[in-house]
């Protein structure tokens, strides 16, 4: 059944006139056509002159019983409405239900809240009208680049499931972040111009940042806007449903692959594209973007909604858009035509533009322009003079150009789970607009750059087999694919095959990204000589991830490498430097290097302590102290870290806030070395517990939080949850925690993932304490298997596990089994 | 009894307040549960109610025909049609829950017409799932069985309710039919 829709309008026209015909004169209209279309038309025809199907059958209403059940549960003088929320206390997935929040064209929304008590705070739960296999399929392929989305204007995905049976069973359900606020439109009724315009930026910004992670809204309107207003009065713009449109909306179904036609999901606020069945771009949502600020400015549409759809959907495509000052509504909250004459209507008219490539070229772009308006300043929109233009010709194009490479820019850095994400980020950014007042080379290849990447969004001329419904890891494949022509502007080519990499290493595909970085390495060590900062670059970078990845031994020659060019080729206390040093730090750390690595990391915190003061220096010299806090604590020196790792803690909360991953990691470090000061005793001893559970617990929640249930941090809190509980004596929860903790390892980062060597260690040792010397057995080999994979026979962590199983043979009174390090699968 | 201003939505609904359109198909969606629950009530097993008089009987106990503009009384039954589809394949799989498991005979090829309650209840979700698949080849000929079978509204009700002309209804039912019970048949 794959067509598109041009082949399916021929198919309609052909079907049509043969059925008028006589059946002896189709051939007549078949004839021309080719097999596939012809094929079609003739099944077409033949189910239609014949037999009786489920449609020739009128529906009635005692086929379904209906609602009759639902009544009768119901209390006299209640309405079915009310009978709804009978769902309420009703468990979906984790979740219970409290009541209905919501009804709309996907399905009802309900307040739900995680039954197991583990976070505290309400979802949005989403019960959805639609096949769930479809829906968890299409989740399950989007959900680690959903999961990256973390922005203060962007509501969070949470999970998402199906269940088998209950009231909601066989309908997917969606679990979201919950926003307590009115729609976009409402709130800026009550705001002055300058208020209304702010709130249109922050949306712009969240939709910037979900661009840069590859993900594109598509049904970008007001009530998908939520304001709210905090304690302070502040308001705040949050956007509803990122990403989900896609997971939702049938017509992405894979299974009908070679569809060209997208029924905007709500028909109002469809761009041009969408209602000619085009893809869909990051250009839908500038579009979207323009929409709201006309109405937010002129509280009207720029189309007539009342005149049937068919006349609505002509006049977005043909119709010149009104400008809003003509339109504008005062009497309905609408500003004053003579606020919005001029910038206002500029604005709204590049974003609200025919044709995707007229409109801005990117979120902030456009909510640039908007900041230009408030400052006074001219904006990008309006068309310039002459004079004008020429001098600010220079200016624009690299505005341009620096907008767009923080695409690049953020595709590097952005989408992993790097402790330094942040901080990589605006390094980068920097760089890359320092870089642009240097020479016109680096200029050509930022835009080279850009435009590769922007290309990547426009896959109308690509004419493989999926279509439009390419999901982000096809995506990328394409971009692979198209980089590997660039032989022709080596630089390029190496930028790009770095910033693919880098993407490939943030959804865990680590192969891929492996090979993509040694390519970037081997053409720039090639086109720039081994010598070359960039080189280093590319070697820290590779080094860092790979160590994220557990591959340690790869990652430390590279890292030290990174480090040795840049201190021969760069400025006494660089910034990099000062990077590259603490990466250093962090492998020889979990090498067991731990004299060397304390050096690496004392170098690199006197050199940050040099940066000016500022958020960059801030980042580094946290992530310094988390890693020193480390080390101090493995070489047994405990008060120190104890002191290093609760000033870190203090910076997180300070720089990020009490709600962020990199909190989540520096209240998991001082928990860490809390459970290992054993010399208090008594009470003091059982309060420093205490503490230690607070810490984990607050860790756990702010990490199940921020990144989902299925995440490699949430496995890590759960351990270190796992540990403080055995502490204070509760066995059987510690030991639950522990198997879930090693369960989500294993799902994430595979079954050789580097943190169940001591995960399984401490598991094995709350056995034995308990006498269960067989699961203790299990869980020490599966410890040992890990561990000397990812360490190597001869390293400490290794020694420590064959040390603990000779113990537990001593003291299970059996003869002892083999020590040794298994032996390494083959190959595959 | 309501005091959803379902006229009102209507109105709103019409001029493209999505809000609006969604509280409107709420209302619509409750009250066809609310008819045929008390219909039920009332009669015996076996006498049954016609969707289309379901959906008329909505129609009178919502709508203020005074208040209500030229082509409102259309756009309701495109809105009661969309509901209607939502009531009936929600009240069938609701019944295919409890039903479960309770070992459905299987049917044989010459006991049709008329068919068990079963079987329709299954064919129903399996029109449903097809529809779906459908909306994404010709929208609007999706919306053409939406009105026809779940609304049961009549060629000239439907061109109405869609805004199209009674030619193209016939079209697009014709198409639509074949396309649906090819889909059906198909392994």
């Amino acid at each position: 059944m794959d067509m598109d829709i041009s082949h399916w309008t021929l198919v309609k026209e052909k079907f049509f006139e043969a059925s008028d015909l006589p059946e002896a004169e189709r051939y007549e209209v078949l004839n021309d056509l080719d097999y596939a279309t012809r094929a079609e038309v003739e099944a077409l025809l033949d189910v239609a002159d014949t037999g009786s199907g489920v449609l020739d059958v009128p529906l009635d209403t005692g086929l379904f019983g209906l609602g009759v059940e639902a009544l009768r549960e119901a209390p006299v003088g209640e309405t079915v409405a009310d009978a709804e929320d009978a769902l309420a206390g009703v468990l979906v997935g984790p979740y219970r239900i409290e009541k209905r929040i919501g009804r709309g064209g996907m399905g009802d929304v309900y307040r739900a809240r995680r039954a197991d008590g583990l976070f505290e705070r309400a979802v949005a739960l989403k019960v959805v009208r639609a096949d769930s296999d479809a829906v968890l399929d299409r989740f399950y392929a989007e959900r680690r680049i959903l999961g990256t989305l973390e922005h203060p204007g962007i509501a969070r995905l949470i999970g998402a499931g199906a269940e088998d049976d209950g009231p909601t069973a066989g309908r997917p359900w969606l679990a979201l972040e919950l926003v307590d606020g009115v729609p976009l439109t409402e709130a800026a009724e009550d705001l002055d111009p300058e208020g209304r315009i702010r709130l249109v930026i922050e949306v712009a910004e969240a939709v910037h940042h979900a661009h840069r992670r590859l993900v594109i809204h598509r049904d970008l309107k007001p009530s998908n806007v939520l304001v709210t207003t905090g304690e302070d009065g502040v308001r705040a713009a949050k956007l509803l449903d990122f990403g989900i449109a896609k997971i939702v909306d049938p017509e992405a179904d894979p299974d009908l692959t070679g569809l060209h036609a997208r029924r905007p999901m709500t028909r109002g606020y469809a761009a041009p594209e969408q209602i000619r069945g085009e893809t869909i771009t990051t250009a839908t949502d500038i579009y979207g973007l323009g929409l709201l600020l006309f109405e937010v400015l002129a509280a009207a549409r720029p189309f007539p909604t009342d005149q049937g759809v068919r006349v609505l959907e002509e006049a977005i495509l043909d119709r010149d858009l009104p400008l809003p000052s003509t339109v504008t509504q005062p009497q309905a909250g609408g500003l004053e035509p003579e606020r919005i004459r001029g910038d206002l209507d500029a604005i709204c008219l590049k974003a609200l533009a025919k044709e995707p490539e007229a409109r801005y070229d990117s979120a902030e772009a456009f909510a640039t322009d908007l900041r230009r308006h408030l400052d006074g300043v001219p904006v990008d929109a309006r068309v310039p003079s002459m004079g004008y233009r020429t001098r600010r010709f220079v200016k624009r194009h690299r505005a341009g150009v620096a907008a767009a490479l923080l695409v690049a820019v953020a595709l590097m850095a952005g989408l992993g789970t790097a402790l330094w994400q942040a901080g990589e980020a605006r390094a980068a950014r920097d760089e890359a607009l320092a870089a642009l007042g240097e020479s016109e080379t680096s200029l050509a290849r930022a835009e080279a750059v850009t435009d590769f990447l922007q290309g990547l969004f426009e896959t109308n001329n690509y004419m493989g087999p999926v279509g439009d419904t390419l999901n982000s890891i096809e995506l990328l494949a394409l971009g692979v694919e198209r980089a590997q022509e660039l032989t022709d502007e080596p630089e390029v080519q190496a930028q790009v095959l770095q910033t693919i990499g880098l993407t490939y290493f943030a959804i865990d595909e680590i192969e891929q990204a492996d090979s993509l970085l040694r390519q970037a390495l081997a053409i720039r060590t090639a086109t720039l000589g081994p010598r070359h900062p960039d080189v280093a670059e590319t070697m820290g970078r590779l080094g860092w991830r790979l160590s994220l990845a557990g591959a340690f031994r790869e990652a430390e020659p590279l890292l030290r490498e990174a480090v040795e060019i840049e201190r021969a080729s760069l400025p006494d206390n660089h910034p990099r430097i000062a990077r590259s040093l603490s990466n250093l730090g962090g492998i020889l750390r979990v090498m067991a290097q731990y004299d060397e690595a304390r050096d690496i990391l004392q170098e690199a915190l006197t050199t940050a302590q040099k940066l000016p003061d500022g958020d960059e220096r801030r980042e580094i010299v946290f992530g310094v102290s988390s890693e020193l806090g480390m080390v101090h604590r493995l070489l047994g020196e405990m008060e120190a870290s104890e002191t290093v790792l609760r000033e870190a803690l203090a910076a997180a909360r300070t720089l990020y806030g009490n709600h962020h991953v990199q909190t989540s990691t520096a209240l998991s470090n001082l928990t860490g070395v809390l459970l290992r000061m054993d010399q208090l005793e008594g009470a003091e001893r059982m309060a420093q517990l205490e503490e230690a559970e607070a810490l984990a617990r607050e860790a756990l929640s702010i990490s199940r939080e921020r990144l989902g249930d299925n995440h490699h941090h949430v496995a890590i809190d759960l351990g270190v949850l796992a540990h403080v509980l055995w502490k204070r004596g509760d066995m059987e929860q510690a030991e639950a925690m522990y198997l879930d903790s090693a369960e989500r390892h294993r799902e994430t980062l595979g079954a050789d993932a580097p943190h169940l060597g001591p995960l399984l260690y401490h598991l094995s040792q709350l056995y034995q304490e308990q006498g269960a010397y067989t699961e203790a057995e299990t869980a020490l080999r599966g410890s040992l298997t890990v561990t000397c994979a990812a360490y190597g026979i001869d390293h400490v962590h290794t020694g420590r596990v064959q040390q603990a199983l000779a113990d537990l043979y001593a003291a299970w009174g059996q003869p002892a089994g083999s020590t040794e390090c298994p032996a390494a699968p083959p190959d595959v | 009894m309501h005091d959803v201003d379902v006229t009102g939505l209507l109105e709103a609904s019409r001029e493209g307040n999505t809000e609006a359109t969604d509280r409107l198909l709420a209302a619509v969606y409750d009250e066809l549960r609310m008819i045929a629950a008390a219909h039920r009530a009332r009669n015996k097993v076996g006498e049954t109610l016609t969707v289309t008089s379901l959906v008329h009987e909505a129609y009178l106990k919502l709508v203020d025909d005074q208040r209500l503009s030229f082509n409102g009384r259309a756009h309701f039954f495109g809105a009661a049609a969309r509901a209607m589809r939502q009531v009936v394949v929600d009240a069938v799989r609701a019944r295919g829950r409890e039903k479960r498991g309770s070992g459905a005979r299987p049917l044989r090829l010459d006991e049709a017409p008329p068919v068990t309650d079963a079987s329709r209840s299954e064919d129903v979700l399996a029109l449903e799932r097809a529809l779906e698949r459908f909306e994404a080849v010709d929208p609007r000929a999706a919306r053409v069985v939406e009105c026809r079978y779940f609304a049961g509204l009549s060629i000239k009700e439907t061109a109405e309710a869609l805004d199209l002309s009674p030619m193209t209804i016939k079209r697009d039912w014709a198409v639509a039919r074949a396309w649906l019970h090819r889909a059906l048949d198909a392994p």
